[in-house]
């Protein structure tokens, strides 16, 4: 059933086995699963089933990280949270992602890929991805024709990504649960606080209040807050009844090492022969009714003896657009219309921007390559390519989530987000794009030229919007805030479940694992609580 | 070692460097190696020519102190030596390009010939 909070005479109180909080990839993941399972289960959402920007704005935030970047639009608060934005790609964590230690206070994960690998299988359901592919797509008998890389696969490998149509988990499930008989959608309501026993060790309560001032206290056996990798920190934090340091922060780890994928445009790699546009590095591709990326990424073998983060180089055909050329022959233009060329330094300044353009146009002079050389999207086949990178980062203490002085409009904290990269990620990029030059440039396959900004060690990065790690999985209570089955340390009916319990993070994007995760922690909420308590 | 090059190096003449800048100029071309667009800018604060030539010659003839082996062996001893030099990681990189230094050496030998 589905409610609207705005709509409850308040004060209301409501008392349930399970209180999720949050309505995105994981928390509609474990209601969906706890249907028909005898308990019942509040679902809570912020927002309602489409998006309101006076609710959206409750995820402005102070942002002093190392980029600039307005943290509103980097998630989505309404019925099926970030699903109803995401790109869709999908592929599991590696095994080794989940052995990866980076020193004793950043163990590795407490779970193996094989503890995981039975829940996966459901979440490839419900991403609708179809048969689980990934690598072996590289089984295809006619793969060696479409793959422009070395068959050396020793230090880079190729892997394989599937693509979700993206399902939008809010309009893919809301029938289902409204149909459902022990799962209660609860629309606009927002958490104000979480209410823990006076020894710390229990939570008695969950405050909801609306935009309008609706409010409602709810009473749950178990609590599980999945609202995000800046929500649950921030949600912890702000709760500080019997704490100054929030809820389950008895060891100040809530809300540190903040992790994202950060990535960068790398530059072109020039093959010696023409490669085909149609590979599936190039372009992804429908294979028994799922949808395929190629990409390269580093072997196991790689990553231990340079102690660098996972990472994936991805390829596009085509190169920057020739704006030089445009804005060359916008000036001539003008100039023999004898008027002053419009806008005259900013066409200058995508001249000089795009000086490679330039630098390939004098390398067919000079060497008098024919025009397969400059671009694989405009024909067939080519032997020019970019390359893109996007890699894993680092546990760093001092990247973080804290609560920033100003308030929103319920009178909570904002957030503050402190993403800093630490020497070790720097160090990821530059041994992966100099690995990619020595596989090229060994088997003589082509060469690899890096953009002037990263020429200069000065490079744009991206973001992935991957928010991770700030309510880590430990298994000693010391390193982490939830343990292996996402309970929180110390507190008997609090679970946390999302990316923020991802103590590394791979390469892979994160929706898939987070879905796995929840279908496992809904597996143990079933097995453990059972008492009827409907709503 | 460099016995052997100051050997074969002749200012009077002018053959073993056409030799050099020929075997040069086959790895580059013929063996489908790419060089890539290098502005001068790079190159200028290089070594001399003789200098370059008889670092090349050091790599080509390694284990062959005396003589003048048949050009295509030369040939393969560079085109080993660039695939060494990529396998252990030794790169330059010039003007974005990554390229080994072998290649380096030969690229500015060959623009001080030019």
């Amino acid at each position: 059933m589905l409610s609207d909070l705005n709509q409850f005479d308040s004060p209301a109180t409501l008392e349930v086995d399970i209180c999720i909080v949050g309505a995105g990839a994981a928390g509609i993941t474990i209601a969906l699963e706890l249907i028909d399972s005898g308990l019942s289960v509040l679902l809570v959402e912020s927002g309602s089933l489409e998006y309101e920007q006076s609710t959206q704005n409750l995820y402005k935030g102070e942002n002093v990280s190392f980029m600039d970047f307005p943290l509103e639009t980097t998630r989505l608060r309404y019925f099926g949270g970030t699903t109803n934005h995401w790109g869709g790609m999908c592929r599991q964590l590696d095994s080794y992602d989940f052995r990866k230690e980076s020193s004793d206070q950043w163990p590795s994960w407490p779970l193996s890929k094989p503890d995981l690998m039975p829940y996966y299988a459901k979440a490839q359901e419900l991403c609708e991805l179809g048969d689980s592919i990934y690598d072996n797509y590289s089984l295809r008998a006619d793969l060696p024709g479409e793959n422009p890389f070395p068959d050396d696969t020793t230090r880079l490998k190729p892997v394989f990504f599937q693509r979700s149509k993206p399902t939008r988990f809010g309009q893919k499930y809301v029938e289902q649960l409204k149909r459902s008989h022990n799962v209660h959608v609860l629309l606009h309501a927002n958490i104000k606080e979480l209410v823990d026993t006076e020894d710390r060790t229990k939570i008695t309560s969950i405050s909801l209040c609306s935009l309008k001032g609706h409010q409602v206290e709810v009473k749950a056996r178990q609590y599980v807050l999945a609202a995000g990798g800046l929500e649950n920190p921030r949600i912890l934090l702000f709760s500080k009844r019997h704490n100054i340091n929030g809820i389950a922060n008895t060891h100040d780890l809530v809300g540190r090492s903040y992790m994202d994928h950060f990535g960068t445009y790398i530059g072109k790699i020039l093959f010696n022969r023409p490669v085909s546009s149609d590979a599936v590095f190039f372009q992804e591709k429908n294979f028994k009714g799922t949808r395929i990326g190629g990409c390269l990424a580093p072997t196991e073998k790689l990553l231990n003896e340079k102690n660098i983060g996972n990472f994936i180089f991805l390829f596009g055909t085509g190169t920057e657009p020739d704006l030089s050329i445009e804005m060359l022959k916008s000036i001539k233009q003008d100039i023999s219309s004898m008027r002053w060329p419009e806008n005259l330094l900013t066409k200058l300044s995508k001249i000089v921007s795009n000086a490679d353009t330039m630098a390939n146009l004098a390398y067919k002079n000079i060497f008098d390559t024919d025009e397969r050389l400059f671009d694989i999207e405009s024909k067939k086949s080519g032997q020019l390519c970019s390359v893109s990178i996007n890699m894993e980062q680092f546990q760093n203490n001092n990247s973080r989530v804290l609560l920033s002085n100003e308030l929103d409009s319920l009178g909570l904290p904002k957030i503050k987000l402190d993403w800093q990269l630490c020497d070790e990620d720097k160090r990821t990029l530059e041994v992966a794009t100099r690995e990619l030059a020595g596989m090229l440039g060994k088997t003589n396959s082509g060469r690899l030229r890096i953009t002037s900004d990263l020429e200069k060690n000065n490079p744009s990065y991206s973001i992935s919007c991957h928010h991770s790690g700030t309510t880590r999985m430990s298994k000693d209570p010391q390193n982490g805030v939830v343990d292996k089955d996402c309970k929180a340390h110390g507190i008997e009916n609090l679970y946390i479940i999302g990316s923020s319990v991802f103590p590394s993070i791979g390469w892979a994007n994160p929706t898939l694992t987070i879905v796995a995760l929840s279908v496992r922690l809904a597996e143990k909420l079933k097995r453990t609580h059972t008492t009827r308590h409907n709503v | 070692m460099f016995g052997s090059i100051r050997f074969l190096y002749n200012r009077r003449d002018d053959s073993p460097q056409i030799a050099l800048a020929g075997i040069v100029a086959l790895v580059f071309k013929e063996n489908a190696r790419l060089p890539p667009p290098i502005s001068s800018c790079f190159l200028d604060q290089h070594s001399a020519v003789h200098t370059l030539e008889e670092q090349l010659w050091a790599i080509i003839s390694a284990d062959e102190p005396l003589g003048c082996p048949e050009s295509t062996a030369h040939h393969d001893k560079l085109v080993t030596a660039i695939t060494a030099d990529y396998e252990c990681n030794a790169l330059q990189n010039v003007d974005g390009w990554y390229i080994s230094e072998t290649e380096y050496l030969m690229l500015s030998y060959l623009y001080r010939l030019v």
